[in-house]
């Protein structure tokens, strides 16, 4: 019962510090002068469509070069605590039931596509709504689709390995690519610009965002995969 | 300077590469991934070069080929390359000592390491508000990996706790940056803190939103409970990195966005930091485990870093330089002490794992030379200085409790008691010692930017650690070698310094040497003693050498340092050596407080306002162990090693007299302190006190079982009597008091020196168990009986004129009563002196110590040398008055004055070569009398008690010797009830049940913690709504 | 001031982000199972990330994304901020990388045998 009044306390002592942000916070009326910067600049100076792209993957590229590293970084933990040798007997539970026929089928149907889709989003992330951790997503709902489908199948986890660590490795090698060839460490200009609206354009995002999608997708795939529990 | 995107690079390039790396070996992996981590300390300590040496300025970095406000910045200056090079070094350390279960343990274990010490490096870097952030998250993300990666329960029940609690404080920034972000327009923090959005209530709250993020993960009390678990339960050296590295990089992301901070909320800052620093010390003080125990130590000293920062900013203590001194020196203590202490409780006690974890836990508690004592000085004297009063306080309270319970684990640690669950028998003391080098390395520095440049200050240590290194050899090597320091010590000290000191140097270096010497009475390496014997004697030289507060004060710690090991040296000395340091501690931090007020106690130093010198006076008193504050003598200096207790009672007792003497001197110098004394309650005060103590420590001395514990009270007793002689304050009083001092480490020296020898061939230290030694023991017994004489006062020896100044200036004062009760706890010391060499040395001797010999020679030549002396200045006073008057000089008029060998007073006379003819005259005449009238001497056998019927259980305690003197405890035993004892542990007791009902608090349960954090945001934004 | 002009003062995505960060703490706070705290925690990162959408929200704009009916002359006037929906980018993907981590803690404790309720991992206290 204390602790129910605490927990109401405590509720509502945090609301009551959040009601003056979201009351005086208003809606505003202008993009701010940063704001108004990065959609003047960024489609001159890096050719991307998307600026909100233009921000995450050049201007804050280095931000997302550490939330690429906290989603590693979670994976790598992810990996160590959900072994088969550390789940012990209660990893390796009866043999699952196998899926039903509908989920089968779908599961054969989409699973191609699914890829497809997601090698598309990240692919145009410069141009449309989208980027390298949406399309990793997508790709990796279509290996969540393939567990649902076959409990018992494994995943090419050595394959997935490799490409989460050379994708990983290239995103970092784009970046140096341009500290040596452009202005500095993750500048996207080391490579030609071309014209805005292109899929060839916006220098190394693109490829960024390739990178960044195979390694997503490696990424949840494994977590995916090490959260069934049966992972060597 | 390297720009330190492509170390970021590095670290991400070879974490993403491991897994495919470690299918070559986990070997490559591992010596990949240190050289990474070398490759980050490698870049900090050249950034730290660059900047303080290499005339290089602070840098700014942008990334992506922009600069701000449209792309993220990095900065290098003086305090990230700092950071930087701590938390490097600090996780490198952490990881090597590792290393056995890294390679045992899942690739994803040393992934995590990197990417963890990889975000703290970035926070303390960014200069993004967002990227902090982002940094932020992959170090706490990557820590949970890591706290999991060796698989232990223990450590996944607290990550999952940590997790809670991480995952409100982000919560938290996240809701800040993004207010700040709709406030300023800007992410950037220095366009963000220029920006005038921030004014305001909305400003406000968005700022204490992004504030209450970082304090959460600065582990403030009462919100730190998962904090507490996660280094209880984590692998030690995950612990290490949480505790030492992750703090600095938070510590460092506080202190970045201090501009963002109005004065409301540097006050919650400072509010929290310091109740966190007070809280969780206490808890800390009922705590066991030895793990738990620094993670208490760890919140508590987060709190009083973060404190630092916000008092420095609120009050204006003394701006950047001041912070890095204070702030910095206190982290970079915390942080590399505490590393090493949690590498440490894994390891299995030994020689090594003792001295490293000693000078770390020595380094925790702040004492010198290490960087923690520089910081505390730097910061108390800043706080007196803005005369906040009640902070200081605070803060050496609760340091006295930390200093209490760390070292109350390290004497169990010295004793070779460990939590066996705890060890592993894989680790290395490599990191730990590395470590406590660094430690040192910047302790000395520190002082040495101080302006502490005087060698031959810092000779203790010098001597201490050659005399360890050495410490295998056999102590016939060493000793003479400790010898020859003190020599050269006085050598090049003593000719400048005036009479006084060259006077206490006598006592305090030739004592020292003295008992340097007598340590050879045992064969062996006789490990740890010669090194601090030497040191401590050392340091009772740079006492006296000391010519500023801060010398003085590192002279004094140092002296408190070295002593109290050696009191832990001896065989039960673990509970007499913890009450030793806490009162030591305690005393010194009134003497810190009153040489900071101004009290000099130096040759030219200014005196100070009176408050100053009666703090200054308290700290002493403390160490002179006056009644009420004693508790701690009569357990040191019984329990010490036999020649360290003479050592403590002859030579270092007299550094507090030496320095009582200095305040007096410099309270005289004072307008109001010359008023105080002219009024004369407080020096009347002062004699009633050691008058107390004269008469309560001869007191409890005859009733003493255990021959070394009357000597203790003894010492105590003999001590009030150099107080009550100095309270006098005036040229009888003062000449008194010197003589008195000089007479006492005479015959104590030769009663603790003797003892030592009987205590050595007899192997009991209760008297009722000895007996009739002395046929077996001649030397020793002369020695004892000349040492009593002279304590008593009885002619021929010096003690006569001791007692005969002692009344004479008394009564000339006017002080009648003070002399009448004087007169009776002298009465009071006959009887245990009595019952001292009656026991030993007469009577029957026990059967079983029919083989018994003298003493070593190591033993009987230093009394042989006192007998000497004492013989001759008991023939010729001239000898040691005419020095000791000149010294006194002419204080408000002459009283004594010497015609001829002949020292009158106003009251009379007393001629000492006279009454030693005449007393010896008398003895040689009955000593004549009785050889001529001993015809039919008859010796007596031994012959067994045989009781009717009854055989007592334990033989020993029918002795007549035993409760010698039970008649007098039945009629006087109230006056001695141990009330300051009761007093001092009812104290302590209220701490303890303090710090246990706040502990209480950490119910284990990791929701409950995270109600405390939303409770504890709730709160704080309520207080800083009345703020 | 009616209560009107008050509720047109505030910002509607705002608001609900911040009844659903209360609604997730209340999760936290509340709810002993481990994986419903894992949950909770994705209801109150949800709510923080509309908080941060928020921030960008302005009425009657388009995506800050450069297609046929918007080029670079007018975009500052017709679209909305795009700091924050670069932001909220990187917060989701952490607040995921949590989840992950918080479900496998949640799995290895069950698996070693502790049941589902936070109060049976209470032994490290005092």
């Amino acid at each position: 019962m204390m602790r129910k009044v605490l927990v109401f306390l405590a509720l509502i002592g945090f609301a009551f510090a959040l009601l003056p942000l979201a009351y005086r916070a208003g809606v505003a009326d202008e993009p701010n002068a940063l704001a108004t910067a990065y959609l003047e600049r960024a489609p001159a100076e890096l050719a991307t469509a998307n600026v909100v792209t233009a921000i995450v993957v050049s201007y804050r590229g280095f931000d997302t070069l550490g939330e690429v590293a906290v989603l590693f970084a979670a994976t790598a933990g992810v990996g160590a605590l959900l072994t088969k040798k550390r789940l012990g007997s209660a990893g390796a539970r009866a043999p699952r039931k196998e899926a039903t026929e509908v989920l089968g089928t779908a599961a054969r149907l989409l699973t191609s596509l699914l890829a497809l889709f997601g090698v598309y989003i990240f692919t145009h992330g410069h141009l449309t709504p989208g980027g390298g951790f949406q399309g990793g997503v997508v790709i990796a709902t279509a290996v969540l689709l393939n567990i649902l489908a076959r409990p018992q199948s494994h995943l090419a986890h050595g394959l997935m390995t490799a490409v989460e660590s050379l994708s990983g490795a290239a995103y970092v090698a784009l970046g140096l690519l341009g500290a040596f060839l452009a202005w500095g460490f993750l500048d996207p200009r080391a490579l030609p610009l071309g014209e805005l609206g292109k899929l060839v354009s916006a220098g190394a995002i693109p490829l960024i965002y390739s990178v960044v999608g195979l390694k997503v997708g490696a990424e949840l795939s494994g977590i995916l995969e090490a959260l069934k529990g049966d992972r060597e | 300077m390297v720009n330190p995107l492509y170390l970021f690079a590095a670290s991400l390039g070879v974490a993403f590469l491991l897994p495919l790396v470690d299918k070559l070996g986990r070997k490559l992996s591992l010596a990949l991934a240190y050289l990474t981590l070398a490759a980050w300390l490698a870049a900090g300590l050249s950034y730290l070069w660059a900047l303080s040496f290499g005339g290089a300025q602070a840098t700014l970095f942008g990334t992506a080929g922009f600069e701000a406000p449209l792309a993220i910045m990095l900065r290098v200056g003086l305090a990230e390359a700092a950071g930087l090079s701590a938390l490097s070094l600090v996780g490198l350390l952490a990881a090597i000592s590792m290393r056995n279960k890294l390679r045992d343990s899942p690739i994803g274990g040393l992934m995590t390491l990197l990417m963890a010490l990889m975000g703290m490096s970035g926070i303390v870097l960014t200069r993004d508000l967002f990227n902090l952030f982002v940094f932020l998250e992959i170090s706490s993300i990557a820590s949970y990996g890591l706290i999991a990666y060796d698989d232990r329960k223990a450590a996944l029940r607290a990550g999952f706790k940590y997790m809670i609690a991480g995952g409100i404080a982000s919560a938290l920034y996240l809701i800040g940056v993004v207010y700040i972000y709709r406030f300023t327009g800007q992410l950037n923090l220095d366009l963000a803190a220029s920006s005038p959005g921030l004014a305001g209530a909305a400003g406000s709250a968005a700022v204490f939103f992004l504030l209450a993020a970082l304090l959460v993960e600065l582990k403030p009390f009462p919100a730190n409970g998962w904090a507490i678990d996660v280094y209880h339960a984590a692998d030690p050296g995950v612990a290490g990195i949480l505790s030492g590295a992750s703090a600095t990089a938070l510590m460092l992301a506080l202190w970045k966005i201090l501009p963002l901070l109005g004065p409301a909320h540097l006050s919650l800052v400072a509010g929290s930091g310091l109740l966190s620093f007070v809280a969780g010390n206490l808890a800390g003080a009922r705590q066991g485990n030895a793990r738990r125990m620094l993670g208490y130590s760890s919140v508590a000293q987060l709190g009083l870093v973060m404190a630092v920062i916000a008092l420095n900013e609120l009050y204006g203590l003394g701006g950047e330089g001041f912070v890095y001194l204070t702030a910095g020196g206190l982290l970079l203590n915390h942080l590399l002490a505490k590393t090493g202490l949690f590498l440490i409780t894994e390891k299995a006690p030994s020689g090594g794992t003792t001295a490293l974890g000693g000078l770390l836990a020595l380094a925790l508690v702040g004492l010198p030379p290490f960087p923690g004592f520089w910081a505390k000085w730097s910061l108390v004297q800043a706080l007196v200085a803005k005369g906040q009063w009640a902070i200081i306080a605070l803060i050496l309270a609760a340091s006295l409790v930390e200093a209490f319970y760390v070292l109350r684990w390290f004497g169990s640690l010295a004793k070779g008691k460990a939590d066996e669950s705890q060890l592993e028998p894989r680790a290395s003391l490599f990191a730990p010692a590395l470590l406590a080098l660094a430690l040192t390395g910047f302790g000395v520095l520190s002082g040495w930017n101080a302006g502490l440049r005087e060698p031959l200050l810092w000779a203790p240590f010098a001597l201490a650690v050659l005399l360890y290194i050495l410490d295998r050899l056999s102590v016939f090597v060493k000793a003479p070698l400790a010898i020859a320091a003190v020599a050269a010590f006085g050598y090049l000290a003593t000719p400048g310094l005036d009479g006084l000191r060259q006077f206490f140097a006598l006592m305090l270096l030739g004592g020292g040497a003295l008992f340097l010497l007598s340590a050879m009475r045992k064969a062996g390496p006789r490990r740890g003693l010669m090194p601090l014997l030497g040191a401590a004697t050392l340091s009772l030289g740079a006492v006296l050498l000391a010519d500023s507060a801060l010398s003085f004060f590192f002279a004094w710690e140092a002296m408190t340092l070295f002593s109290y090991l050696l009191v832990l040296r001896g065989k039960e000395g673990e509970k007499p050596a913890l009450s030793y340091l806490s009162f030591g501690l305690g005393g010194a931090f009134l003497l810190m407080l009153g040489l900071l007020g101004g009290a000099g106690l130096w040759p030219g130093a200014p005196a100070g306002p009176a408050w100053a010198l009666a703090l200054a006076a308290a700290g002493i008193l403390v160490k002179l162990g006056a009644l009420g504050v004693h508790v701690w003598l009569p357990g040191a200096y019984a329990e010490a090693d036999d020649e360290v207790s003479g050592f403590l009672s002859a030579s270092m007792s007299k550094a507090g007299i030496f320095a009582l003497i200095a305040l007096m001197a410099a309270l005289s110098l004072v307008p109001a302190g010359r008023e105080a004394l002219n009024q004369g309650w407080a020096l009347r005060g002062l004699g009633w006190l050691g008058l107390a103590t004269a008469l309560f420590g001869a007191l409890y001395a005859i009733y003493q079982e255990d021959i070394k514990k009357t000597l203790a009270w003894s010492s105590m007793g003999q001590l009030g009597y150099v107080v009550l002689a100095l309270a006098i304050n005036d040229q009888a009083g003062w000449t008194t008091a010197l003589y008195l001092a000089l007479n006492h480490f005479l015959y104590k020296g030769m009663l603790f020196l003797a003892i030592a020898g009987v205590v050595q061939r007899v192997g009991t230290r209760n008297m009722y168990e000895m007996g009739g030694l002395i046929k077996k023991m001649p030397f020793s017994f002369l020695s004892v009986l000349m040492a009593i004489i002279a304590l008593s006062g009885v002619p021929p020896l010096s003690g006569f004129g001791g007692k005969w100044l002692l009344y004479s200036s008394l009564i000339n004062k006017g002080w009648y009563l003070e002399a009448a009760v004087a007169f009776f706890a002298s009465a009071v010391a006959f009887l245990y002196l009595y019952r001292l060499i009656h026991s030993i040395f007469l009577g029957q001797p026990k059967p079983s110590q029919a083989l018994v010999k003298e003493a070593p020679l190591a033993l009987t030549l230093p009394q042989g040398f006192l007998m000497a002396i004492l013989l001759a200045v008991s023939a010729f006073p001239r000898l040691m008055l005419d020095p000791i008057m000149a010294i006194v000089g002419n204080r408000s008029g002459t009283i004594l004055a010497f015609e001829g060998g002949r020292l009158s007073s106003p009251l009379g006379y007393w001629n000492g070569t006279l009454s030693m003819v005449v007393t010896a005259a008398v003895f040689g005449l009955c000593f004549v009398w009785m050889m001529v009238n001993l015809h039919n001497t008859q010796s007596v056998k031994q012959f067994n008690i045989v009781y009717a019927a009854e055989r007592p259980h334990t033989p020993a305690t029918t002795h007549y010797a035993f409760a010698f003197f039970e008649p007098y405890r039945k009629a006087l035993g109230f006056l001695t009830r141990e009330r300051a004892e009761r007093f001092w542990e009812s104290a302590g007791g209220g701490v303890s049940a303090l710090g246990g009902a706040l502990r209480r608090l950490y119910t284990g349960n990791g929701q409950t913690y995270a109600l405390h954090i939303v409770l504890y945001v709730a709160i704080l934004y309520l207080i800083m709504g009345v703020l | 001031m009616n209560a009107l002009e008050f509720l047109a003062g505030i910002n509607p995505v705002a608001a609900s982000g911040a009844a659903l960060v209360l609604v997730g703490l209340w999760g936290v706070l509340a709810r002993p199972n481990l994986f419903k705290i894992a949950i909770a925690f994705t209801v109150l990162e949800t709510g923080v990330n509309l908080v941060i959408l928020s921030v960008g929200y302005i009425r009657g704009r388009t995506a800050p994304i450069l297609d046929a009916a918007s080029d670079a002359a007018t975009a500052s006037a017709r679209m909305t901020d795009p700091v924050p929906q670069a932001l909220v980018l990187t917060a989701i993907v952490i607040g995921l990388a949590v989840t992950a981590l918080m479900l496998s803690y949640a799995l290895r404790l069950k698996a070693a045998g502790g049941g589902s309720s936070i109060e049976a991992y209470g032994e490290e206290k005092w």
